[in-house]
């Protein structure tokens, strides 16, 4: 399987807002609008898509996310990467393209 | 992920939460048509208004709705519609629509799919406009309806046919399948003729009676199995399921425009008013919802000595309606189980009532059950999310 694109640290993760979504009893669910497929994140995911507002960086969403689960920084922001490259690779997210300013910073 | 096997999780975990999954919300009784079966009484009676709606979606988005169907009467008589489609949108629920279609211009239809609308169901009684015409009392009706659908469904929303079934379009069902089929889009029947609201029964002469509904219930359209779910996800829905009659109350409900919340559209026992009380006061904390919870189907007096329960498909709001006993049996459910089991070879089927000499030769209760034979008809159906 060819590796997702990576996913910039300073990117600003945003939910795709033609989706619908709900988290029931702790499990997040979220319809694709494109192909109408039911999806439910695991734990880390739900977490990591709460906070895809379109206003936290991916540096910030690790942030939470080592928080939360305790885990180091560096293992919580390849998680991060990863879950977000997977959720946009479903279009369930949209990655957000930091201006020139905040690349140079990430 | 498989989606079937996500949904009966999803579904699970719901009910064992009573989490208000579903939600069925009429925004207008009002309606653009007058067809001949129609139940409600059209006048408005003071619907809620922009305001009350927008403050009730965004409780029922707290509490855990996902799949929000907004029906009515017509819901694009009411001028703000699209406002709350899109305040529904915003709070992310996963929006049906169902409408006779009549107002949706092509502009109309673009906006619905900007808005992320993902699927509508309309309503059309025959492929032939003269039969159509002359149920809805519309002259022109079905080639608006049609014209409308193919606007929504060239916009990639997923269209459904809804073909009620009465005396009138029983013959021709077929060819409103067939229709569906040569424009791509999903087709249900619904068999559901109900007495008006103020109690008028003269919608029920045109309800068909068992024996003419009993070539329908033998259609292949009504015999596609369902997908098999996953061992382990069929063992989830059959625990949460296990016990209880149906999703009324449980994790589904039905809102009217005056704002009061029932179980089930089907099930009409009024459990508080969005006026006077929150969404949570009124799911979590009536009387009358837990009383709907709170039938077993270890309890059943009549319904657990049947000879042919496993053909039936009991509506506990049907049982209501006959005489106000959620945990009975209805003359309606025992006549379609009888005919159900003759299907499946059973000679002479002997239900609970006609055991007890209580069964009468009578169409005029209310036919619900078949809605969800209907309703588990199509593989499109039971994919449905
Ligand atoms: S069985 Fe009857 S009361 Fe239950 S959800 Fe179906 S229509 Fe409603
Ligand atoms: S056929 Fe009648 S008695 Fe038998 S389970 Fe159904 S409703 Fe109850």
């Amino acid at each position: 399987m060819s590796a997702p694109q990576p996913v910039l640290a300073s990117v600003r993760p945003a939910q795709n807002p033609l989706a619908a979504w709900r988290e029931i009893d702790g499990v997040v669910v979220v319809i694709s609008p494109e192909d109408s497929i039911l999806h439910e994140l695991n734990p880390t995911a739900g977490f990591i898509w709460k906070h895809a507002t379109g206003e936290r960086t991916t540096e910030e969403i690790a942030r939470l996310l080592a928080d939360e689960y305790e885990v180091d920084a560096v293992t919580a922001l390849a998680d991060t990467r990863d879950m977000l490259a997977e959720l946009a690779a479903k279009k369930l997210l949209r990655l957000e393209t930091p201006s020139a300013g905040e690349v140079s910073r990430g | 992920m498989a989606s079937a096997a996500v949904m009966d999780r999803l579904v699970a975990r719901s009910l064992a939460g009573n989490a208000p999954l579903n939600v069925h919300f009429d925004v207008t009784y009002r309606c653009n048509e007058r067809c001949v079966h129609c139940y409600l009484d059209h006048a408005d009676h003071g619907e809620m208004t922009t305001a009350e709606i927008k403050r009730v979606l965004a409780e029922l988005a707290d509490a855990g709705t996902l799949f929000l169907t907004f029906s009515g009467g017509e819901i694009f008589l009411r001028p703000d519609f699209f406002e709350l489609l899109a305040c529904a949108r915003k709070l992310r629920f996963d929006v049906t629509l169902k409408t006779n279609a009549l107002l949706i211009t092509e502009e109309r239809a673009a906006e619905l799919r900007r808005l992320g609308v993902r699927r509508i169901q309309i309503s059309l009684y025959s492929a032939d406009a003269a039969i159509h015409d002359a149920i809805t009392k519309v002259p022109g009706s079905f080639a608006r309806t049609l014209e409308a659908l193919c606007f929504c469904h060239t916009q990639g929303l997923l269209v459904k046919i809804s073909c009620p079934l009465m005396k009138q379009n029983i013959a021709v069902w077929r060819e409103v399948q067939a229709l569906a089929d040569s424009l791509g889009v999903t087709f249900i029947m619904d068999p559901t003729i109900s007495p008006m609201m103020d109690g008028d029964r003269s919608t029920l002469r045109m309800r068909l009676a068992p024996s003419e509904l009993l070539p329908v219930m033998q259609a292949p359209v009504f015999d596609s199995p369902a997908p098999a779910p996953a061992k382990d996800d069929a063992a989830d829905m059959a625990a949460a399921f296990d016990n209880i009659p149906c999703s009324a109350g449980h994790n589904s409900l039905y809102i009217s425009p005056y704002g009061d919340v029932y179980p089930c559209v089907q099930l009409p026992l009024p459990t508080g008013n969005l006026r006077e009380k929150s969404f949570a006061e009124i799911w979590y904390g009536s009387a009358q919802m837990r009383r709907v919870r709170n039938v077993k189907e270890s309890d059943l007096a009549i319904c657990n000595d049947c000879a042919i329960r496993q053909h039936c498909q009991r509506c506990p709001g049907l049982a209501f309606m006959e005489d106000g006993d959620l945990g009975g049996p209805s003359q309606r459910a025992c006549e379609l189980a009888e005919a159900a089991a003759r299907i499946a070879g059973v000679r002479d089927p002997v239900s609970g009532l006609r055991a007890l000499g209580r069964l009468h030769a009578t169409s005029n209760s209310h036919p619900a059950q078949l809605v969800h034979i209907a309703a588990l008809s199509t593989p499109q159906e039971r994919e449905a999310l």
